[in-house]
């Protein structure tokens, strides 16, 4: 273990001398770094200088000293880690169908398909129940009825007074009239 | 001390009332309970405005009974009561929406019962947040739709047909259809002897 820090360590300052010749300005050899360790004084490896041909080969040799795990990691953690409850897929066990378009949903909640066509119909009618300036006094003081495209003119005991928004589509067959009633 | 003992003479809100506190947390507001109550009025606000929303599921659940609340006190007290103004007053942010609550949403349910909401689930959405340096980054969603019933958007949920799919039920029903007409010509052949 000795040996080969004393080996690195040579190989290191062997490597970084030039560099810092190059960099320093300096006509004569700079002094040794101030490593803790100065091991200059060993004679064996010295006699066999080995410089590092590339950063990869450098890295190589270090690895002893970067950070490395001091102990090994237990069975049971590792087990934890990759499968504990909250790594687990849950079967779903409250499925149901939906009776109109057969998208399969959980039980507590209704089909999001089916919904997501009510819900861009709605924006449609949303908009256009939005379009009034509150700035200048316009409220939504009336009720609202919406008149799809090619319906004919509502009688007038049916709009009643309610604001009338028309639409620029026609009635989805799915959105059935509501019954004319007041 | 007041607000108690008016809000103990209404009737009950047809709602279930969450048990549990939700942490509604919005970008701006520090988190306390003066805070709550200023998400919950943005809610109320909205839903009032657009009479069908779409929320987070819990912030949903708990802005229900407010919602509820607020169009009850307009049923049973009316405009000139001092604190349904109050109510409405801090409820309703936007001035105009306590015009459009007095004369579109409460004259609604001037003979109805509570609930006078209703509430949706929506299965859990995965959404696409952002991108970030190809990076994509979703986040599931509980969503509810919160709703004031009476509204001219097509109905979230199709009522469902009398008739049922099953075949037994149909087979039962038409057996008894012509039991019932079997009685019947029993009857008229008695009465015609």
């Amino acid at each position: 273990m000795n040996e080969a820090r004393e080996r690195i360590l040579i190989n290191l300052r062997q490597s970084v001398d030039p560099i810092l010749r190059i960099f320093g300005h300096r006509s004569l050899p700079p002094p040794s770094l101030g490593f803790a360790l100065d091991v200059s004084g060993s004679q064996p490896v010295q006699k066999s200088p080995i410089t590092y041909g590339s950063v990869r080969e450098m890295i190589d040799d270090f690895s002893i000293v970067f950070g490395v795990p001091k102990y090994r990691t237990s069975k049971p953690k590792k087990v934890t880690r990759k499968f504990s409850f909250t790594r687990l897929l849950q079967p779903l066990d409250n499925l149901v169908t939906c009776p109109t378009c057969s998208n399969i949903h959980p039980s507590d909640t209704i089909c999001d398909s089916c919904y997501a066509k009510v819900h861009k119909l709605t924006s449609e009618i949303k908009k256009k129940m939005m379009q009034y300036n509150p700035y200048v006094g316009e409220k939504q003081d009336k009720e609202v009825y919406v008149k799809f495209k090619g319906e004919p003119k509502a009688p007038a005991e049916v709009v009643n007074g309610k604001r009338v928004l028309e639409m620029e589509d026609e009635r989805p067959t799915w959105f059935k009239k509501l019954t004319l009633k007041k | 001390m007041s607000a108690h003992r008016v809000a103990a003479s209404l009737p009950r809100i047809g709602v279930t009332i969450g048990h549990v506190p939700q942490k509604l947390k919005t970008g701006g507001i520090e988190p306390s309970r003066r805070a709550r109550l200023e998400v919950l009025r943005r809610i109320v606000t909205r839903t009032v405005r657009e009479e069908r929303v779409e929320l987070k599921w819990n912030r949903a659940v708990e802005a229900r009974p407010y919602v509820e609340r607020l169009i009850q006190l307009g049923v049973e007290r009316g405009p000139l009561d001092e604190y349904t103004a109050e109510m409405m007053e801090w409820w309703l942010l936007e001035k105009d929406l306590i015009t459009k609550m007095h004369e579109v949403i409460v004259p609604r349910f001037q003979n109805n019962a509570s609930p006078f909401t209703s509430l949706f689930r929506l299965p859990p959405q995965r959404l696409q947040q952002f991108i970030q340096n190809k990076r994509e980054v979703w986040k599931r969603y509980d969503i509810g739709v919160l709703e004031i019933h009476g509204n001219p958007f097509p109905p979230v949920q199709e009522e469902s047909s009398e008739q049922s799919d099953s075949i037994l039920d149909i087979l039962l029903a038409d057996a008894l259809r012509n039991h019932q007409m079997d009685l019947q010509e029993r009857l008229n052949s008695e009465k015609s002897k």
